[in-house]
């Protein structure tokens, strides 16, 4: 294999538009097998020089290793990722992406898009610092020491680790490429295909309306999105806090007994409440823990399900793309159609892990119901013995600080009760929410299957007219083939 | 002479505050205590033993903070359950101070019968046992009762607290 070209990175970006998709494919090591126009394009190689040259041809020295180390856990793991990546083109120019990878059959699916979002600056930031803390560390330690950085950075910026940063940062920039492009009234994908280089590529156009009609579906889903993170705040906030407020219900109940026991033999019935209540709050605290527990799988598997629509989304487009890419050619040739079969699977992938992450999310959610009924229990009861408490304080001589105590409790069970009300309806929509996904997939899922079934017809049909002169072959072409067409001049200046 | 036996042999029966020190159970009594507070900021006073954390704000009121985990020769550890017992000791000039004692959790307000309460033994605890006023037996569980004005030393009072009232 050739060594890798002495490029010396210079401070300046190659650019691409915002609504342009480019992806890759690579083996298990990591060695190209295959990737659009655009992505020769914007990296300046032409693709002959992409094609099994390992990924790390485009890799910049700014790139900390300790994202790549995560990006690789992640893969291993069989799980996909997605990620902010500075990359450096043939001519030493740099160009940001945000980056979607995922595990495939044989290797690994790579799409990428422009990111646009205001976390993109702060994340440039962080890997500056990064970067700092594994060149200041010790030899063998640099790795360490900036994934240690980068959980840090994270911690800092409130995300709970990168699964909850990457899940936010994809969302974050799609959406602000949507937005950006619809205030500038450009479209990501067409309607269809209006018109084809060559007869042979007619079939693209079927192809592709079937595809806008699965887009259209997955959008539907994917509209929810907020929606999913909205109630997962909700949920997760609840839960943080929970813990503290029963805490302080023990704190206040014990006060309150330790305030009886001052007043002697007139509080003791003033005692006898607070110990009740004492006793209720350690129900509330127990109950509490019982369900922070239980609140972290559910938190998780919506994280799932909204990294997992997201993805499908994009893989979508990025199929679409192709195909557009594809149908504008003079020639149809069968190794790009083979890349669309390609993306098409990893697309049917991702939509299997939505459903997975769905009905995990399902079942976590599952009982979540009488939880929160006890909960309004315990602090209705809370409630009830308050009013005694209170009223028995002003009995007392003596009784200011414990009427003041159970003052404090009648507060804080009203919070309670207004956040638990807000729970109970978030958990309700969440159901609501997730319960209706299940039908959209089964109906995406189904126009995939046969999306996929016509690509393959087609694939078939392609191979079949040009099994002379082409070098494909429906059977594994060699790793050195070219599913680029090198016919796009890698212009240095870019576009 | 004779009083100071006796108080270290039986502590008075009466209602306890349990608290849990390296999941070890101890009770002070709840006459000692004036409240419990979460765990807070607490602002460092220099030139202190290691054990004495520094001062905090409790409504106005200026009260210094002692690490009882320290005090007793354990790693200061802070966890989401650590809080702030404020108790009520006598200053050397026999005025009453308040103090915050920085414990693992509090657990409960126990009622002690005099049955339920042994000497202390003079050996198998793990803390010195001057301190202690002896051992409670709750529901199987063994409590070690403490002596709060032993366990704040005179000469600590002295340097960092002002008088209570």
């Amino acid at each position: 294999m050739a060594g890798r070209p002495a490029v010396t990175p210079i401070d300046a970006s190659r650019d691409f538009r915002v609504e342009e998709l480019f992806f890759s494919t690579t083996d298990r090591r990591g060695v190209i097998r295959s990737g659009n126009k655009v992505f020769s394009r914007v990296s300046g190689y032409p693709a002959d020089q992409l094609i099994g040259r390992p990924h790390n041809l485009i890799r910049h020295p700014d790139m900390p290793r300790a994202v790549f180390r995560l990006i690789w856990d992640y893969l291993k793991a069989g799980k996909s990722v997605a990620g902010y990546v500075k990359n450096m083109a043939a001519d030493g120019r740099h160009y940001w992406v945000m980056a979607v990878i995922s595990p495939m059959p044989d290797g690994y699916l790579a799409v990428r898009f422009k990111p646009t979002s205001p976390l993109h600056a702060k994340v440039e930031a962080l890997y500056r610092d990064i970067l700092q803390a594994e060149r200041a560390a010790p030899r063998g330690g640099d790795i360490d020491a900036g994934v240690e950085c980068l959980q840090a950075g994270l911690h800092a910026a409130g995300f709970g680790g990168y699964d909850a940063f990457m899940v936010a940062a994809l969302h974050a920039e799609l959406k602000s490429r949507d937005e950006t492009l619809a205030t500038q009234r450009r479209r990501l994908v067409a309607d269809r295909i209006e018109s084809v280089g060559a007869p042979e590529l007619e079939r693209t156009k079927g192809i592709y309306d079937r595809c806008q009609d699965t887009y259209g579906s997955i959008n539907r889903l994917y509209a929810e999105l907020d929606e999913y993170a909205r109630l997962q705040q909700v949920i997760t906030d609840y839960f943080s806090g929970i813990v503290d407020a029963a805490a302080d219900f023990r704190l206040v109940a014990l006060n309150a007994t330790i305030k009886s026991a001052h007043l002697g033999d007139q509080g003791r019935c003033a005692g006898v409440i607070a110990s009740q209540l004492a006793e209720t709050s350690q129900s509330v605290s127990d109950l509490s823990r019982q369900l922070n527990g239980r609140i972290r799988p559910v938190a998780d598997g919506l994280r799932a399900v909204i990294l997992h629509l997201a993805a499908a989304r994009l893989q979508l487009e990025m199929v679409m793309f192709l195909l557009h890419e594809i149908a504008s050619a003079t020639t149809a040739s069968a190794d790009e159609i083979r890349m669309v079969d390609e993306l098409q699977l990893g697309f049917d992938r991702t939509l299997e892990s939505v459903s997975v992450s769905v009905t995990a999310a399902r079942g976590g959610l599952r009982g979540f119901g009488s939880e929160a009924a006890e909960m309004h229990r315990l602090n209705l009861a809370m409630q009830v013995t308050q009013i005694g408490g209170a009223v028995e304080a002003t009995k007392l001589q003596d009784g200011g600080s414990l009427a003041q105590t159970f003052h404090d409790v009648r507060e804080m069970t009203e919070a309670s009760k207004v956040k638990l009300t807000e729970l109970t309806q978030a958990i309700e929509s969440f159901a609501a929410l997730v319960g209706s996904a299940p039908a959209i997939i089964r109906q995406v899922t189904a126009a995939a299957e046969v999306t996929r079934r016509d690509i393959r017809d087609f694939l078939g049909l392609l191979s079949h007219q040009s099994a002379k002169p082409s070098a494909a072959m429906p059977e594994p072409a060699s790793p050195a083939g070219e599913p680029i067409r090198p016919s796009t001049p890698a212009s240095g200046a870019g576009p | 002479m004779s009083n100071a036996t006796e108080t270290k042999t039986a502590a008075a029966p009466g209602k306890y505050l349990t608290l849990l020190l390296d999941n070890e159970a101890y009770g002070i009594a709840v006459l000692k205590v004036r409240e419990i507070i979460r765990h807070q900021k607490i602002t460092p006073v220099p030139q202190m033993p290691d054990y004495v954390k520094g001062i905090i704000n409790l409504r106005g009121r200026i009260v210094p903070v002692i690490d009882l985990r320290i005090r007793f020769g354990l790693d200061a550890a802070v966890t989401e359950r650590t809080c702030v017992v404020v108790v009520q000791v006598q200053s050397p000039a026999g005025q009453p101070v308040h103090m915050g004692l920085v414990v693992d959790s509090v657990e409960e307000v126990v009622h002690l019968a005099a049955a339920d309460i042994e000497p202390t033994p003079e050996f198998g605890t793990t803390i010195d046992t001057s301190v202690l006023l002896g051992i409670a037996k709750v529901k199987g569980r063994v409590k070690t009762l403490l002596d709060i004005d032993k366990v704040v030393t005179a000469e600590t009072i002295a340097s960092v607290a002002r008088p209570a009232a």
